[in-house]
């Protein structure tokens, strides 16, 4: 909860080495660029994830992003709060995601 | 009201592309063949040797054609390995290595059936391999 918290007021952008493209019925992420880890890869995302990552394509933070899902999805609070916060962690630590 | 969309937990999968095959078409010369033109000497008649030491330390001329006046550049370029052996040596019209008229050249041996070097070799004046043509698929 305590790192929830840290993280909420800083602001969050994706990295731009990755473009979100729709191939079929599917979203995916390309790598273009220094791609790290991810070189030689393709990044399929679920529908909620491809959602948040289009609210970070501009600068912002984990509540900004969280009021925006409330809008959009149907879920309760504690649940949506912990996946919108398990995201954001692991897409920093990859890189996909970058501090503003 | 508008209905809100079902949430579900978000989830990003990664799929690995392992390549399988390379491309030599770009002038990539780790996995590829060069043109190897055979030209040392012209044509002219000579033999062709290698630098290697004696037992006692001493460097001298190693006769690797047949005989001192045997090999002569055929001309032809041959499609050669981007790992085949590329050896340092030169061509020589005569027998006398240092009156100036040697021309240092790369030796290529063709690979035969069953990997054996055939024929005598054939050299090129191309001592830089970064500047061989390379073949495009």
């Amino acid at each position: 909860m305590d790192k929830m918290i840290n993280l909420s007021k800083k602001k969050f952008k994706t990295n731009p080495n990755f473009l979100l493209r729709e191939i079929g019925d599917e979203c995916v992420l390309v790598p273009i660029g220094d791609a790290g880890i991810f070189n030689n890869s393709l990044l399929s995302l679920n529908e909620t994830s491809q959602f948040l990552w289009k609210q970070f394509q501009i600068p912002t933070s984990l509540e900004e992003v969280i009021n925006l899902t409330k809008k959009e999805y149907s879920i309760d609070e504690k649940h949506l709060e912990k996946d919108i916060y398990d995201f954001v962690n692991a897409y920093l630590q990859v890189g996909l995601l970058e501090e503003e | 009201m508008e209905m809100k969309k079902e949430w579900v937990r978000p989830l990003t999968t990664v799929q690995q592309f392992v390549p399988n095959e390379y491309c030599s078409s770009c002038g990539d010369t780790e996995y590829g063949k060069y043109i190897f033109t055979c030209n040392a000497g012209d044509g002219q008649y000579g033999g062709l040797y290698v630098k290697n030491t004696n037992l006692f330390g001493k460097e001298y001329y190693e006769m690797v054609s047949r005989s001192w006046n045997s090999y002569h550049a055929c001309k032809d370029t041959h499609e050669t390995s981007v790992r085949d052996d590329y050896i340092e040596g030169i061509f020589d019209p005569d027998m006398n290595h240092y009156n100036g008229n040697e021309v240092p050249c790369l030796i290529w041996y063709k690979k035969g059936k069953y990997g054996q070097s055939v024929y005598q070799g054939h050299a090129s004046t191309g001592l830089t391999r970064d500047s061989w043509e390379v073949v495009k698929s």
